[in-house]
């Protein structure tokens, strides 16, 4: 399964960062970009799962992908925002530090991840694009609830 | 061969609605527009009562009221008993047949139909009604 | 053209899951009552149906598979074939390969099943009893070359069909059969035997089967003239009898009623709901530009639409609900025929007792209830209720009483199921506990008769032992209360030793709205459905006491458990850090009493529940979310799950 779509070569993504690094997903998984909410806790919810918010009448959960990815915590600010991206058919927020832009790069530029390179674990990269002064890291954002379901348990 | 009004006002009483779907797809395909449906005998009567009918498609094995019970109801009744009504079964079992055509039914034709076998049927139908 | 195909098979689809969905009942009734007639007749219906939509869609081997099947039914029907389990079990195979290829269909997948081995059983179970009844059928095939049933003519007509038969042959074939059989007509014409209008039928019978069988079996003008006088006697004046006019209420009703997709109806509630929400923010910004400027007109006005769309939203949002609503008789009216045989086959004798099956509740719980019903019911009856013997000596009448009531409490309906039996007995119970290791002794002894009793509901508890005759194609415990779970209902048990046991199902009215206590807990807001408050009591922290450990409250004296979700939910709350003023929301389950300890009151809100994505139903508590009037996003809580046995380990 192709997790990024290429058109002609070509990867369609929005970029955002996470503490000092550049990532990336691809644009078809996500479907709006809003700016920062009440957040509703959900109790012994996993640490990660900043709560749930109200998306035009829809509960969805919110994910907070610096605490998922171990990246220290910091306060949201005015630049944070809420991505809101489809995963295997579940709606849900991610909690950024920004949403930098809308990026076209040439799939060939991408490069399979160097162990232990990021701040993320490797089992949620899908490989790293190199421009010239920019490294962006391509997430796979399915793996996010893949791995053991873990979003149905919280 | 005969010409069939495609104006009629046509009933099709199933209680499965994917039949009378099925059924009604025919009957435009053969390029009848006025395609009414009932769920079974009773309704079906019911419907004959009040509005003005010219033909009647119906299943024989429905529940409260069957097909050949609505056959012989309408045969039964003053103002509808020239209605000519078209008998669907699954089965061409001879008893059944026999006792259709006792009731009083036009034809008789077999699940699973084409659209050219239904318009022979409606087509003798209305050719015998004219004689 | 196509799209047209695929929304009718998406119909066939929907319509034959429903169908197959009625059969697996009605073969759980027809196993109680093999003989009920009326189930027969509806079972070979629905197979009938299914083949004869499958034939014009072209699913092949739908047809072959349940053409067989209903052969068999016909046979059953005709009381040819008698419904032994072991015939029962064959038919239930028919069927789960019918969904099967359903699955096939719906998945378009293209793949066709092994039919082999299913035809091959059922064609054994169809041949097995003609063999030694020798019977009219000859044995199905999917060909239609069989359908004819020869006719079974009494001996006189046996005769007279015999002479015709030589006659027509005389003239002989199929060609000049027609000219051959005016003859014959004529002939018997003349004799006064018959009329023409007799001979013009026979012809075009003839003509009919002719055209709609391509076989070589197209029966002779005599044998129809025969088989035609032989219908006409009896049992056309027996259906004739049935046609009195219809009454003229049947009329108002057919033209009054209409059918509608159910989604349709969702959607609908789905916008009441959302209306709903809107409604409360509405009447927040109302009142508060109301305190703000007290003497604007235009403000007045606004107040006043804002309660009159307040109003209309309510009715509104009650009408919605009642075209949801279905009576509880739906589910109940079958129950007592499936009593009185149960009860038959058991040698017990047992009387069910109906109370309020007018009691309605929403279509989709009455569609879910009746299969844990059902479980229930035979459960009463086979464990339940003593043998009359075994009743007598014990003092009691020989007749044993289950009571089947509904009613509503509050905003739940209750289903209760009560027997007069043996009851359970707590300390076998609890030795079965320990012996399929749920539980030590130790264990045990700290809990409450209610808690052990818990323990028929796990899973793999109450199915092993369980499966007499009667309970046999059962589910277990485990089944019922997870069923009831889904519909945000719970279920409870209440048993007297020797004196009987009471299940009670505790339902809501309707799935999407409930009425709920709103309160704050720190910065959060919760949503405590309503129907589970007892009361509230202002608090002051002082009057806590600890009992082994535990923090009580003594209301009315009674003595009630009491928990901070502060605490329990880890928030940082006044309530749990001294403060002297709290609340205490005191909530029952089941028959138990707890007190949830909480900062603030905000009163009573109407809620639309909402699902939150991605969030399965097992989780700590949390029934689900609503959306405030302020469009913030308020959990609401499900006290069941909170205080069942493991909510209150934590």
């Amino acid at each position: 399964m192709e997790v990024f779509t290429a058109t002609e070569g070509v990867l369609q993504l929005v970029t955002f960062t996470l503490g000092s690094e550049e990532y990336a997903v691809d644009i078809l998984k996500v479907q709006e970009i809003n700016r920062m909410t009440d957040i509703t806790m959900v109790p012994n919810a996993p640490s990660y799962v900043e709560g749930v918010i109200n998306l035009r009448g829809k509960v969805i959960p919110v994910v907070n992908l610096r605490k998922k990815f171990g990246i220290m915590d910091k306060e949201n600010d005015k630049d944070s925002r809420i991505m809101i991206v489809d995963i295997r058919g579940i709606t849900m927020g991610l909690v950024v530090d920004s949403v930098s832009e809308v990026l076209r790069v040439p799939a060939n530029i991408v490069e399979p991840t160097p162990p232990m390179a990021t701040d993320a674990g490797t089992e949620f990269i899908n490989g790293i694009a190199k421009l010239q002064d920019r490294l962006i890291i391509l997430l796979d954002i399915d793996k996010l609830i893949e791995k053991t379901g873990e979003l149905s348990m919280f | 061969m005969a010409v069939v009004d495609k104006g009629m006002k046509i009933l099709v009483v199933d209680d499965f609605a994917t039949m009378r779907r099925i059924i009604r797809n025919i009957l435009k395909q053969l390029g009848f527009e006025k395609i009414d449906e009932a769920e079974d005998g009773g309704q079906a009567f019911q419907k004959l009562q009040i509005g003005d009918y010219d033909f009647v498609v119906t299943d024989w094995n429905m529940p409260n009221v069957t097909g050949l019970e609505l056959l012989k109801k309408v045969r039964a009744d003053a103002k509808l008993k020239s209605l000519p009504v078209l008998m669907v079964t699954a089965e061409a079992d001879k008893e059944q047949v026999i006792e259709a055509v006792k009731a009083g039914v036009n034809n008789y034709v077999i699940k699973p139909f084409t659209a050219d076998v239904l318009k022979e049927k409606i087509d003798k139908i209305f050719e015998k009604l004219k004689k | 053209m196509a799209d047209e195909m695929d929304e009718i098979i998406s119909d066939f689809l929907i319509e034959t899951t429903e169908l197959i969905e009625g059969l697996n009942q009605k073969f759980v009734e027809l196993e109680a009552d093999i003989s009920n007639q009326d189930l027969i007749n509806d079972i070979f219906r629905s197979v009938h149906t299914i083949k004869g939509a499958s034939g014009f869609l072209g699913f092949n081997q739908m047809v072959e598979l349940t053409h067989i099947t209903e052969s068999v039914m016909k046979k059953i029907k005709d009381g040819d074939l008698v419904l032994v389990p072991r015939v029962m079990d064959v038919i239930l195979e028919s069927i789960d390969m019918v969904k099967v290829l359903l699955e096939h269909i719906k998945a378009k997948d293209g793949i066709e099943e092994d039919l082999g081995d299913m035809l091959g059983k059922l064609k054994a179970v169809y041949d097995g009893v003609s063999a030694d009844k020798p019977k009219k059928e000859p044995p199905p095939s999917s060909g239609q070359q069989d359908v004819f049933v020869e006719s079974s003519v009494p001996d006189q007509a046996d005769v007279e069909q015999e002479l015709l038969a030589e006659a027509e042959d005389e003239g002989s074939a199929d060609a000049g059969d027609e000219q051959n059989a005016k003859h014959i007509g004529e002939l018997l014409v003349e004799d006064g035997k018959v009329s023409e209008n007799d001979v013009d039928d026979a012809l075009t019978i003839q003509d009919m089967i002719k055209e709609s069988v391509d076989t070589g079996m197209v029966p002779k003008v005599g044998e129809i003239l025969t088989a035609t006088a032989k219908a006409s006697g009896e049992e056309v004046k027996k259906v004739l009898a049935k046609q009195a006019p219809t009454p003229e209420k049947d009329k108002l009703q057919v033209e009054q009623t209409i059918r509608v997709d159910v989604e349709r109806l969702d959607n609908v509630l789905n916008l009441v709901g959302e209306l709903v929400l809107a409604r409360n923010r509405l009447m927040k910004t109302s009142s508060g530009l109301e305190a703000k400027f007290t003497d604007s007109s235009e403000i007045a006005l606004l107040a006043e639409l804002t309660a009159f769309i307040n109003l209309i939203t309510t009715d509104l949002q009650l009408a919605v609900m009642k075209t949801r609503m279905q009576p509880v008789k739906k589910v109940f009216n079958k129950f007592p025929r499936m009593v009185r045989d149960l009860s038959r086959t058991m040698k017990k004798e047992v009387e069910l007792r109906l109370s309020g099956e007018e009691t309605e509740l929403d279509k989709s719980i009455i569609e879910e209830i009746g299969d844990p019903l059902v479980h229930l019911i035979r459960n009463s009856v086979d464990h339940g209720i003593e043998m009359p013997d075994v009743r007598e000596s014990a003092g009691k009448s020989r007749h044993g009483m289950i009571v089947l009531s509904a009613y509503q409490e509050g905003n739940n309906i209750v289903l209760a199921i009560e027997d007069d039996g043996k009851g359970i007995d707590v300390e076998v119970l609890r030795e079965k506990i320990v012996e399929k290791g749920f539980s030590t002794y130790e264990e045990l002894e700290r809990m409450s008769t209610k808690e052990v009793l818990e323990f028929i509901f796990l899973p793999g508890f109450s199915t092993a032992k369980q499966v007499s005759d009667v309970s046999g194609r059962g589910v277990g415990m485990d089944v019922v209360k997870t069923n009831i779970s889904k519909l945000n209902g719970n279920i409870s048990i209440e048993t007297d030793k020797g004196k009987g046991t009471k299940f009670l199902l505790r339902l809501p009215l309707t799935l999407a709205i409930i009425q709920a206590l709103m309160v704050g807990v720190g910065r959060e807001v919760y949503a405590i459905p309503l129907a589970s408050v007892v009361e509230t009591v202002k608090l002051n922290q002082k009057d806590l006491k600890t009992i082994r450990g535990k923090e009580t409250v003594i209301l009315r004296d009674e003595v009630v458990p009491v928990y901070r979700l502060a605490r329990k939910f880890m928030i940082d709350a006044p309530s749990s850090n001294g403060a002297e003023r709290v609340y205490l929301v005191v909530i029952v389950v089941g028959e138990k009493k707890f007190g949830m300890m909480v900062d603030k009151l905000f009163g009573q809100e109407e809620v639309v529940i909402k699902s939150i994505e991605g969030f399965s139903n097992n989780a700590d508590g949390i029934a689900g979310a609503t959306i405030t009037g302020d469009g913030k996003v308020v959990l609401i809580l499900d006290p069941a799950v909170m205080f069942s046995g493991a909510g209150q380990a934590r």
